[in-house]
């Protein structure tokens, strides 16, 4: 138990005091150490990963202060699956941004302390710390997006860090009344005290009430339906290599916390709402992505229908559709950090990000093209890459047949949005000059990791589970399904046949910029009325629970 | 009692009211403190009820307020302040960048550009 303690602790710790020393010392040779970091963490993860196998959860309390009161961790196959994204996506960046960003110590110490926190937040089991890890992860990832200090970007950070602060806030007044009625912040105490009899009994309403707060703030940082408008501002103006470890790892913060939070509150009658929640916000990820223009905007609406796609699959409330979550989870970071890496290779090389003006990638960089190919067909769920697999799970686990054939909207629209970004590789390449190879190494990486995943995956799932104990036979079934569709033709017809639907779409509706794209696409809320939609949202909230 | 918590569930309410309809990236932030130094307000108030003697242990002591809110508090406060700190400094920025502190009009320039 006590090395349990220990590492853990080094995991937070490790990353934050080196940063700090190599802002302190500011030596070229110093900085080499972040290497060392990643190193020791990625051991201590994959050590985390072994015990945990063997021990099930593990829960300890800081400093020997009574449950009530103390610090409490708990890792569980949920947190260890964050910790392992956390170490891939932070070597890939390290690699990525290597030569240009070895001798800034600045740019490096808040890198590696921002690991520190977000293995922290992955970690606690206790409310008000989880608030005090995600505060500083929106801070230091405020700075991050603003590092080139042009105009745009400092707007956005601004905007960014604003508009967070703002939903927690109301995270923290779900907190004061949560700690009034329960008189604890540990989780495990309050989903105790909200089973147990006295409660039953109680009052009601202000324990909903922190609920709502707490599903509202949560619905913030994981960019949902009325309040996203954040996401595309910051993900856009952040350099590529920040884009992919925002929307790769960070957005899913939020969706780490609503996990969590609906896992404790159970409140039955709000996944009808979760449902609807996690289609609206697919589907007006997906409009906003068709009418984009810039490469990266439309990298970045895309997060956020599939962060759609995920709700969808967490509102089914069986344990496929949590499994749909989780592995979509997983997949979506390892293709989307894919496809913001390269579209910043493409963005450097040709100075431009109009996604028209960008032509014959595919006759320039074959390689990056492959790679790329590999995201896309994967975000499209194509038989035989990584998508397929998620996005499988999630359609078993689609209640009725309405909820499928809302899947199915949504899955062509993604197809949709993925057709106008391919253009890029079409035609005859403008320039032709050499691609960095540091850049270039972690795109392949990436891609190796994609395709890895996929060979893997469905045999690593049941022993991931059984860290938290659960032996479900229906995920048993639905592997041994997704198992034999895999090298099924009929699923290569199926998702032709929806290529072939969403090609047409194109053609007809997208292809000329009318007015209505045009409105969509310069459509912004401004900073007073994306408050006035979070407020909004809150009394909608209110009333449905 | 009640009077307490009314005034500052108030305050929350003024504040976010100057939010919705301010258009100044300061008047903003402003009113982004206040409601945050309500909520703490409301916090310790809420948890001041348990008892009515300062939590410091001696040998008199019976009913002591409960500590724990306080401690989670002054996290709290300096959350607060550092988030006011960064936000300030990126909007010196922004009007060294841009000359204006309005939301609406750098809106606008986003657009043009």
């Amino acid at each position: 138990m006590k090395n349990i303690i220990l590492v853990s602790q080094l995991l937070i710790f490790i990353p934050i005091v080196i940063s700090v020393f190599i802002y302190i010392l500011n030596k070229k040779a110093f900085n080499y150490s972040v290497y060392l970091i990643q190193t020791l963490v990625t051991a201590g993860v994959v050590w985390l990963w072994v015990t945990c196998l063997k021990e099930g959860i593990v829960r300890f309390t800081l400093g020997g202060w009574a449950q009530r009161i103390g610090i409490e961790f708990k890792i569980d196959n949920l947190s260890l699956m964050f910790m392992t994204m956390a170490v891939i996506i932070w070597w890939i960046v390290i690699i990525y941004a290597w030569h240009q960003k070895k001798s800034d110590f600045k740019f490096l110490f808040f890198l590696m302390f921002l690991e520190g926190c977000f293995l922290g937040f992955v970690q606690v089991n206790d409310f008000f710390t989880l608030f005090v890890l995600i505060e500083i992860v929106t801070i230091i990832s405020a700075i991050l997006i603003l590092y080139k200090k042009d105009g745009i970007s400092l707007k956005a950070g601004l905007y960014y860090l604003l508009f967070n602060s703002f939903g927690m806030m109301i995270y923290l007044f779900g907190v004061a009344l949560l700690y009034l009625k329960a008189g604890t912040l540990n989780m495990s105490l309050v989903k105790v005290f909200l089973t147990s009899q006295d409660f039953m009994t109680a009052n009601y309403s202000i324990i909903q009430v922190s609920f709502a707060c707490f599903f509202v703030s949560m619905c913030v940082k994981a960019a949902l339906f009325p309040v996203y408008d954040w996401l595309p501002r910051a993900h856009t103006a952040a350099p590529s290599h920040i884009s992919a470890l925002l929307s790769g790892l960070l957005v899913k913060s939020g969706v780490y916390g609503l996990i969590r939070i609906m896992e404790i509150y159970q409140v039955d009658n709000m996944y009808q709402m979760m449902f609807y929640l996690g289609f609206f916000t697919a589907i007006s990820g997906i409009f906003f992505a068709i009418s984009q223009k810039d490469i990266k905007g439309i990298l970045a609406f895309h997060t956020i229908s599939q962060i759609g796609l995920i709700i969808m699959s967490l509102a089914s409330q069986s344990d496929i559709g949590t499994m749909g979550a989780y592995m979509h989870i997983f997949n979506h970071f390892l293709f989307k950090s894919l496809l913001f890496l390269g579209a910043g290779i493409i963005i450097n090389e040709y100075g431009v990000r109009r996604v028209s003006e960008i032509k014959g990638i595919g006759r320039a960089h074959p390689l990056l093209t492959a790679c790329m190919l590999v995201g896309i067909l994967s975000i499209t769920g194509a038989p035989l890459f990584v998508g397929f697999l998620s996005k499988n799970m999630i359609k078993l686990s689609m209640t009725s047949e309405l909820h499928l054939n809302l899947y199915r909207v949504v899955s062509i629209g993604t197809m949709i949005s993925f057709i106008k970004f391919s253009k890029i590789f079409f035609g005859e390449p403008s320039k032709n000059r050499k691609i960095n190879k540091g850049q270039l190494t972690g795109v392949v990486l990436m891609t190796g990791l994609c395709i890895l995943t996929f060979i893997v995956q469905l045999d690593i799932l049941p022993s991931f589970l059984s860290i938290n104990g659960i032996h479900s036979d229906s995920i048993n079934e639905s592997i041994y399904y997704i198992k034999k569709v895999t090298y099924d033709n009929q699923y290569v017809l199926e998702y032709l046949s929806y290529m072939a639907v969403a090609w047409v779409i194109f053609k007809l509706l997208v292809r000329s910029d009318s007015k209505f794209w045009h409105g969509i696409r310069h459509f912004r809320m401004k900073f007073q009325d994306a408050i006035v939609s979070l407020l909004f949202f809150l009394v909608l909230v209110l009333n449905y629970i | 009692m009640i009077f307490d918590i009314i005034l500052a569930l108030a305050i929350i309410g003024v504040a976010i009211y100057g939010i919705c309809v301010s258009d100044n990236i300061i008047k903003s932030i402003i009113c982004f403190n206040i409601v945050q130094a309500a909520i703490i307000l409301l916090f310790i108030l809420l948890a001041g009820y348990s008892g009515s003697e300062i939590p410091i242990i001696t040998e008199t002591v019976t009913n002591m307020v409960d500590p724990l809110p306080q401690a989670l508090m002054i996290t709290a406060i300096v959350i607060s302040a550092s988030i006011t700190a960064l936000a300030l400094m990126f909007s010196v920025k922004i009007f060294h960048y841009y000359g204006t502190l309005s939301w609406t009009e750098l809106g606008e320039k986003d657009v043009s550009k």
